[in-house]
């Protein structure tokens, strides 16, 4: 399966599986979560929504299923909450913290190291 | 001579504040450049500690490196823990409780908070039998070893090639001995295998048993380890264990102690670290002790300790930059000689 930008792939036509990028260990601190990039040598402080976004980037949801979550865990609107996680996504992505996969879920026991978008 | 509290380096001052009560404020003191060598040196979250109540820190041009070093900080040792319980409780029904070394142990039992201890790896010691079947524990929790040193590089030495998890990059080095073998501190009584056996005590981390240096057997092999490789960045991490080992008014058996290392180069290493602690007034050595360092054979000159006094203020404390008098190898050569009392190469601690 080919790894794709998904601002390449939308989700309208194509689901899209973000999944967090391995080797980034994190840990919530003071209730927001610290992501270590030791490869960049970044560190990155989420703010709980993208925290929220983050942990449900595990590969098997896709943009809809975790926009579904935050709608109903935030009270916002579907498209609100759709566009929000879509954002946070890209932002994740293009600093290297997930990536993402248009078509069917990602085999979660592959190695993500290989298919960087 | 003891020199005065007011000359004291930024860096020593911020050491007192960030692991005793006191609070460094302002964040003035801290000049900016003071700041960012406190980052790189491993101090940043005790920057954080000593002036985090300072409503103007904030305002500092480098309060955000000084949060993000902190946030790493905390973040990394947290991680760093949670391996170290995964891998006790792995090791539980395969080998006889860890003994934890250097960071991990002093993190937990003698800092204020964890995160203030920087540490680059997990290390723990087993006796040598057992070695192989720790190492099989780590291979199953997923860690690979990685080293860029040949494989022969680690027979003689006292940890096994190191290993990392891919996942959390989190480094792991298995322990046969505390000290290399290849180092003349392997036949110091201190490091000993026997007396080694006598120094552990059994112990707790998050619930699992462990064991532990005694404390006096701690405070030797910090300043065994600080002597013997003290780098100039993260060189006083050393200094912050020391403070925090002798802290809360925790009483050594110095006899003890002076009886192991008594005119053998840890005696010199040992003699070396508290004396500088102890002219800083960071730390309240006995006189009586004080003295008997002083004097004991394997002792530097005064006029040697007073340069290796000069070299850890000027590089190691206040970060200087190296120049064409002091290369970085010319300090290099006159600390391996400080340490080991002539020329030559001072091998680990």
């Amino acid at each position: 399966m080919d790894a794709i930008r998904i601002d390449q792939g939308p989700e309208a036509a194509t689901p899209v599986y973000p999944r967090r990028r391995r080797g980034i260990p994190g840990r919530a601190i003071d209730g927001e979560m610290v992501l270590l990039d030791r490869h960049r040598n970044l560190v990155h402080q989420l703010n709980s929504t993208a925290t929220f976004i983050w942990d449900r980037c595990d590969g098997a949801r896709t943009v809809l299923d975790i926009a579904r979550d935050v709608a109903h865990a935030f009270d916002v609107t579907p498209e609100r909450a759709a566009a929000d996680v879509m954002t946070t996504i890209l932002q994740l992505e293009a600093v290297g913290l997930v990536e993402a996969w248009a078509g069917s879920a990602p085999d979660r026991d592959s190695d993500g190291g290989k298919h960087g978008t | 001579m003891t020199p005065s509290r007011a000359h004291q380096p930024p860096l020593l001052a911020l050491l007192r504040a960030g692991l005793g009560s006191e609070v460094l404020r302002p964040m003035a003191p801290l000049a900016e450049d003071a700041v960012r060598w406190a980052i790189a040196t491993g101090l940043g979250p005790l920057v954080m500690r000593a002036t985090g109540h300072d409503p103007a820190a904030s305002t500092s041009p480098a309060w955000p490196l000084v949060r993000a070093a902190c946030l790493t900080a905390r973040a990394l040792t947290a991680l760093q823990m949670d391996a170290t319980s995964e891998i006790i409780e792995a090791c539980r029904r395969r080998a006889p409780p860890l003994v934890l070394l250097k960071g991990i142990s002093l993190c937990e039992a003698y800092y204020p908070e964890p995160h203030l201890r920087p540490m680059r790896d997990i290390d723990v010691l087993v006796e040598e039998p057992a070695v192989p079947a720790v190492e099989a524990v780590l291979a199953d929790l997923g860690y690979r070893q990685e080293s860029t040193r040949p494989a022969a590089f680690y027979e003689g030495h006292h940890h096994s090639s190191p290993f990392v998890h891919p996942d959390t990059g989190i480094w792991v080095d298995v322990h046969r001995a505390v000290v290399t073998s290849r180092s003349e501190l392997a036949a110091t009584r201190a490091f000993r295998s026997d007396n080694l056996a006598a120094e552990l005590r059994a112990s707790t981390f998050r619930g699992g048993a462990v064991r532990r240096l005694s404390d006096e057997l701690q405070i030797v092999h910090v300043a065994c380890h600080w002597a013997r490789g003290l780098r100039v960045v993260g060189g006083m991490t050393a200094m912050a264990d020391v403070i925090c080992l002798l802290g809360r008014r925790r009483i050594l058996d110095w006899e003890r102690i002076l009886g192991w290392v008594e005119a053998s180069p840890a005696s010199r290493h040992l003699g070396l670290l508290l004396s500088y602690l102890h002219r800083w007034g960071l730390i309240a050595l006995p006189a009586a002790i004080a003295a008997r360092l002083v004097r004991s054979p394997a002792a530097p000159s005064r006029l040697t300790a007073r340069l290796g006094y000069l070299l850890v203020d000027r590089y190691v404390v206040n970060g200087r930059e190296f120049g064409s008098v002091i290369s970085e190898r010319t300090f290099s050569r006159l600390w391996n000689w400080i340490v080991l009392g002539k020329p030559g190469r001072a091998r680990g601690g």
